[in-house]
């Protein structure tokens, strides 16, 4: 007998199912079943991965869901659900409307329909009622003809066609009474009967990781579970003949599974559902606006119109016309209008930036004639896929500033909020999280679990964590009993699981039809915003365009600079017209000096800035792509390094590549080269090409793999190139595919990167201020921007109740200085700032009795201001100040009593003190580092940073200072890197794989270390590869 | 004098400690003295955690979750209190109880000294020396809000001695009610009568009932092992018959039957089925585990 699952969850039911659905259809196949039905609760979330594994198969597909219904008013049950399924594609959009509706418009609402939704939007479906429903809950409770009753709603909605009993044998206490009452229902009202097993997961040896997920949901422990649990471990897949088995008193249950499969026939095809159309002015249609407003830019953009562009924008419309984007093109110039008059800085990136219709329409900064853009990588004749435009906003931290937020809202109003949604991306267990959850489920204590993933900090896989753990005596309580492998069994199964969904930073579906029919919307924290159900690749995969619309801090700060600078200087400029190769903005960030730098400042960028030394746009474009996994794995950033320090020959893995690589010293650096590669070696069109690229991409199987590298190979044979170069070219490109930046992707980052650096050259003291007002951002934290800032020269003035304001600013009275805002303080919001700014235009402050009773700030807010020092211009000491507050504050609310508010003598604050109530305060100190006040008690040996410039290279040295961060890169093979800052400066330190598990839990756990180890010096650049490692303790 | 005694895991040992203490109770202040007999050290660790109600009472002692206080006054004491202390001592060293002694002429004073002490080494403060004894001591040690010990550290006031320096006026000023007992605390007045022990009542543990599936099943329930076995049982191929002392013995029918899987994850896992039979106008429940292979009948409700 052939039997089809029809009730099968996947973990797109979120902590209530364990395999993909992948997994469930190759098992499926596996076990010779003849269809399978994917029906998450309340979703669609896996169907696109769902449908593809199916086709590859071969297996017939089922789509639903599993929809809560609110329960009818008179029972007791609370969690009543019915199981939906897809006729037809009427059906499809349907149940991807119920869904919509199920999750309301906002997350705090319960999830479901009313049974009124039910019948509206019904049709095309097939309605499955049983365990899960609340006619099973009155069934139990013996309610007979309420059951009935509800039935027949149900009946009456679908009719008897499309409506049938769905009966389980989970071997659960009472499934065989209830199978019988649903049995003697259905026959009442000439129902049909299905068998199904309710999956959760695609084998039983899952059946332990769903008791775990279980329990995360239910925020409990697997001791006190039981009532959250299922009994046993029967919902796995099961074949037709352990069903048979299971239902072999009603066989016809089994046939009607076959039944329902061959009525359910839904084929997605979204590729009729364009980008809304763009409403052209009268007398245009959207290809010719969009030729008008090409050709108009066309001559301001360019002082004399060349041949190459000429033709070129002849070509690219051209295109653009026959693959009917026109109104797209137009639809997102409209966006990037509306952001220009709203004052929010925007610009395109990503392989859009290859377009010179793009560029002409301001929609990308970067012009693709002067710097040789391909636009074969961003659309071509035999592109499957419609490209996807992304573009960077302004993301202001000050909310009276207009930025993305708005565009959104824009977007939403213009073509309607039914018909945008954004992406959305599935939130997966990671090894850390893992230990963290399961290891409560398991009753394990936090000191243990804590310690566990401190160890597991930057791995994927948490093995060596549990190993370390087994190592550690004072754990042998745990780690000895036989709990402890279950423990470790579950966390290694779960690592990958979707946990919950999430909103993708840009994303944004816009579709000419309603969105909730092709896919359902869920509503996110933020009020009025949808996500969908499906990610970005699941869009894509199924045919639908996005925008991506991402929101870029970097954008907002150097808006607030310019705005700092024309307020205290009265200049204003545009920072697209800067002279584009200034050598003192090239100068200074070859000495490094790209602390705050937009896309420069990391870590390994300062190593190898000095060394590569970029001296204009294109040299930058590749400094920012260089930094990158592409490029690494595929041993790409050395070559390229001694090239351009002139310490190795160019040479070209074929001659026919010296144009194509000319520019990058002959190694592979952009996306775009990869196409050209494959077209000079290989003979691939564009779209072969970009297909090449795209396969690289997702990481296909080794099977996969050499099944390209051969075409590849032979085409390249076939095209007068030796097989042994073709391999090699290959593997080069290869490892570079899946990480790498395009071009124009690189050139629109360096733009930013240079008009940031060029603002740091001119303008530092008001680049600091827009840098401290738009944190956390970037690659340091606030502490580490001051005390470079300082180092560079500007003066940074702290906070003050009667002279900051909610943003820092520049003050000019003696020296140029930044002065920081109210808002630095901890729990001082823009709006408390805003009115205490708002009071003291009265009347300064004069005291800590007339703050409190004229501002109301509660006394631990001002407890902070006090920390960081912002009434020392009263004249009393922070102690001093702090014993008035609480006495101020104890009487505040009565007018009758005048306490005494004379301090007594109280001892005076130490440097350290100080320190600890700054940081305490406001993260950071601006009086001293904490290096400085420990510098005394340290051996003499131990040098500051600046004094190792007078050092020789390869000598022993010990530095000490605070670790800013530490990174282990997977491509470093093991190696990590540390950045050191003291008094004086940061610092590189190189930790060897041996040294690194020797010192860790020090340098992980205490904030300040003392590094032994050999200084290297290479120019002007000075590391040290550390030998060993002291904990300091500032005690 | 009073002695405070810092005991940890107090209340996982109270009946030994309480036993102790009510052997040393002074003869006039036992309420059945005759009834208290000298236990061997041995016979006193016996002790699991235990409803206090079943401890005896010490009508000289304070008892409290981690400390006990002793009042050293009382009238047969005063004479033998370095005696009383040093039996005390040598019992606790005995039993192996982890315990800190402090002596000092007021209640606080005594739990700061017996928190300066070394385990059963005793610290005593001579009645004129509290105050310099004290002023050395950490805020930490004073029973006051976390958020009054928060504001005297801000305050740069760590010490008992810094905060004695300021005027007992002024400490009242800023911090109220609890002001005026940090400013009486760290100056070694301390009034705080004790409060003798009595024990509470708790509730009968046999009250306590167990949920199982679906249902409840009275604490106890068990299941009894019978001489039932069957040739092939499973969810799959079910029996039609079931063999009792070599003879078989016919059901009529399977009423319902379920598998239970649970407790995986410890050294007892289970994995049972459950049938519930009809035999001979009556229903029987049997058990099948799968992990160990036997029978038993339930007799639990479920």
């Amino acid at each position: 007998m052939e039997y089809t699952e029809l009730h099968c969850h996947s973990h797109y039911s979120f902590l209530d199912g364990t395999s993909s659905p992948a997994d469930l259809a190759a098992e499926a196949a596996q076990l010779r079943l003849k269809g399978l039905a994917l029906t998450d609760d309340n979703g669609l979330y896996g169907v696109i991965p769902f449908i593809q594994k199916c086709s590859e198969i071969g297996l017939l597909h089922i789509i639903g869901s599993l929809i809560t219904v609110q329960p009818a008013t008179d029972n007791t049950c609370l969690d009543d659900k019915i199981l939906l399924l897809c006729e037809n594609l009427t059906g499809y959009e349907n149940l991807s409307q119920l869904i919509t509706r199920a999750h309301g418009a906002d997350t705090k609402s319960e999830v479901a329909v009313t049974i009124d939704d039910v019948n509206e939007l019904s049709d095309g479906l097939i309605c499955l009622v049983g365990k899960n429903s609340d006619i099973a809950a009155l069934l139990q409770q013996n309610r007979i003809e309420s059951a009935r009753a509800r039935l027949d709603t149900f009946r009456q909605i679908f009719s008897a066609n499309r409506l049938y009993v769905e009966l389980n044998n989970h071997l659960d206490l009472g499934d065989g009474s209830l199978r019988k009452q649903f049995c003697q229902l259905a026959h009442d009202l000439s129902l049909g009967y299905v068998a199904t097993n309710g999956v959760r997961y695609a084998t039983r040896r899952e059946a332990r990781l769903h008791d775990v997920l279980r329990c995360i949901a239910h925020k409990t422990s697997i001791d006190k579970s039981r009532s959250i649990r299922v009994p046993n471990h029967e919902r796995y897949l099961k074949s037709a003949q352990e069903i048979q088995v299971l239902f072999s008193e009603i066989p016809s249950a089994l046939k009607n599974t076959q039944v329902i499969l061959e009525r359910c026939n839904v084929k997605l095809d979204f590729s009729q559902y364009r980008f809304p159309n763009f409403d052209p002015p009268d007398g245009y249609n959207a290809d010719s606006y969009l030729t008008m407003l090409c050709e108009k830019s066309l001559s301001h953009k360019y002082d004399s119109i060349s041949i190459e562009a000429k033709t070129r924008l002849n070509e690219e419309l051209s295109l653009i016309k026959r693959l009917g984007l026109s109104g797209y093109f137009l639809a997102v110039w409209d966006i990037m209008k509306f952001a220009r008059d709203k004052g929010i800085p925007a610009q395109g990136r990503g392989s859009a930036a290859n377009s010179l219709v793009a560029y002409l329409l301001n929609i990308t900064p970067v012009d693709p004639i002067a710097y040789d853009l391909f636009f074969g990588r961003f659309l071509n004749e035999e592109k499957t896929t419609i490209p996807d435009i992304d573009i960077d906003f302004a993301s202001a931290r000050d909310t009276r500033l207009a930025d993305r937020d708005d565009v959104l809202d824009y977007v939403g109003r213009k073509y309607g909020f039914d018909h945008i949604g954004l992406t959305s991306m599935f939130m997966t267990f990671g090894a850390k999280g893992a230990i963290r959850e399961i290891g409560k489920v398991f009753g394990y204590p936090s000191s243990l679990l804590e310690k566990m993933s401190r160890f597991t900090e930057g791995r994927k896989n948490p093995q060596s964590a549990f190993s370390k753990i087994q190592e550690l005596k004072q754990f042998d309580r745990y780690t000895k009993q036989k709990r402890w492998r279950h423990f470790r069994d579950q966390v290694q199964a779960v690592i990958g699981i979707p946990r919950h969904i999430s909103t993708h930073p840009g994303g944004m579906i816009i579709t000419s039809c309603e969105l909730p029919k092709l896919v359902p919307l869920q509503p996110t924290r933020i009020q009025g915003r949808r996500i969908c159900q499906w990610d970005k690749d699941m869009v894509e995969d199924a045919g639908l365009i996005k925008v991506d619309l991402l929101g870029l801090t970097m954008l907002a700060v150097l808006r607030e600079c310019l705005v700092l600078i024309a307020e205290t200087y009265n200049l204003r400029f545009n920072l697209a017209a800067i002279e584009p190769d200034d050598p003192e903005v090239y100068n200074m960030i070859a000495k490094a000096d790209t602390v705050g730098l937009f896309q420069i400042e990391s870590r390994v960028q300062i190593q190898t800035v000095p060394r590569t030394k970029p001296r204009n746009l294109s040299e930058l474009a590749a400094q920012v792509a260089i930094i990158r996994p592409g490029p690494v794995q595929g041993n790409m950033v050395d070559p390229y390094i001694r090239r351009k320090q002139g310490l190795e020959s160019i040479r070209y893995p074929h001659p026919r590549l010296e144009p194509i690589l000319k520019e990058t010293l002959g190694v592979v650096l952009f996306q775009e080269q990869i196409l050209q590669v494959a077209s000079t070696i290989a003979g691939y069109t564009s779209g072969e090409a970009e297909n090449l690229r795209r396969d690289l991409d997702k990481k296909r199987s080794k099977k996969h793999l050499e099944m390209m590298q051969s075409e590849f190979v032979d085409a390249a044979e076939k095209n007068g190139v030796a097989k042994i170069d073709a391999t090699q070219i290959f593997d080069s490109i290869k490892g570079f595919a899946a990480y790498g930046f395009c071009k124009s992707h690189a050139l629109a980052f360096a733009h930013l990167a240079y008009q940031s650096a060029w603002l740091k050259r001119y303008y530092k003291t008001a680049y600091f201020a827009a840098l401290i007002n738009n944190q956390p951002m970037g690659f340091y934290p606030v502490s580490v921007i001051l005390n470079e800032a300082k180092r560079r020269g500007v003066e940074i003035l702290p906070v003050d109740v009667n002279c900051s304001g909610v943003r820092c600013h520049l003050e000019t009275e003696k020296t140029e200085a930044v002065r920081l805002s109210l808002t630095c303080v901890k729990g001082i919001s823009a709006a408390k700032a805003e009115s205490i700014v708002t009071i003291r235009q009265l009347e300064s402050f004069n005291s800590i009795k007339d703050f409190v009773l004229r501002t109301k700030l509660g006394s631990i807010n001002i407890e902070n201001l006090i920390g960081a020092g912002a009434f020392d211009s009263f004249g009393l000491s922070r102690r001093e100040l702090l014993w008035q507050l609480w006495i101020v504050d104890r009487w505040r609310d009565s007018s009758l009593i005048d306490p005494k508010l004379t301090p007594p003598p109280l001892k005076k604050m130490s440097a350290w003190n100080k320190l600890i109530s700054e940081c305490n305060a406001q993260q950071f100190s601006i009086d001293s580092h904490p290096m400085q006040l420990i510098r005394s008690r340290l051996s003499s040996e131990i040098k500051r940073q600046d004094a190792l410039e007078k050092l020789r290279n390869g000598v022993k040295t010990s530095v000490a200072g605070l670790v800013v961060c530490i990174q282990k890169p997977a491509t470093a093979k093991g190696v990590a890197f540390m950045l050191l800052e003291d008094e004086s400066g940061m610092l590189n330190v190189v930790i060897y794989p041996t040294v690194y598990a020797k010192y860790r839990s020090i340098f992980k756990l205490s904030p300040c270390v003392c590094v032994y180890g050999i200084l290297q010096r290479e120019g002007n650049l000075i590391s040290i590869q550390a030998n060993s490692f002291e904990g300091l303790s500032f005690a | 004098m009073l002695a405070c005694l810092l005991i940890e895991n107090l209340n996982n040992r109270l009946r030994e400690i309480t036993n102790l203490l009510a052997f040393y109770t002074p003869t006039h202040l036992a309420p059945t003295p005759s009834k208290i007999e000298r236990r061997s050290p041995i016979d006193l660790s016996d002790a699991v955690p235990v409803a206090l109600d079943q401890v005896p009472v010490c009508p000289h002692c304070e008892i409290t979750d981690e400390s006990v206080y002793i009042d050293l006054e009382v009238d047969e004491m005063t004479a033998k209190a370095d005696e009383y202390v040093e039996d005390l001592l040598k019992e606790f060293r005995a039993i192996d109880v982890e315990m800190r002694l402090g002596i000092a002429d007021s209640r606080f004073a005594s739990f700061v000294a017996a928190h300066s002490a070394k385990s059963h080494s005793p610290c005593i403060v001579p009645q004129d020396k509290t105050e310099s004894f004290l002023s050395s001591q950490s805020v930490s040690l004073l029973p006051i809000l976390p958020e009054t010990r928060r504001r005297l550290k801000l305050l740069g006031m760590h010490t008992f001695g810094e905060i004695a320096c300021v005027d007992s006026c002024d400490v009242t000023n800023q911090f109220g009610k609890e002001g005026a007992l940090i400013a009486d605390l760290v100056r070694g007045i301390d009034p705080t009568p004790l409060t003798f022990y009595q024990p509470p009542v708790t509730q009968d543990p046999t009250d306590r009932q167990e949920r199982i599936w679906g249902g409840e099943v009275q604490t106890g329930a068990r299941l009894k092992p019978v001489s039932i076995m069957a040739k092939k049982i499973g969810c799959i191929d079910f029996p039609q018959a079931m063999f009792r002392r070599r003879n078989w013995v016919y059901f009529d029918s399977i009423i319902d039957f379920w598998k239970l899987e649970d407790a995986w994850w410890t050294e007892e896992p289970q994995r049972s089925i459950y049938f519930k039979l009809s035999v001979s106008e009556r229903e029987l429940t049997v058990c099948h585990d799968l992990a160990l292979g036997n029978w038993s009948q339930y007799s639990g409700i479920y």
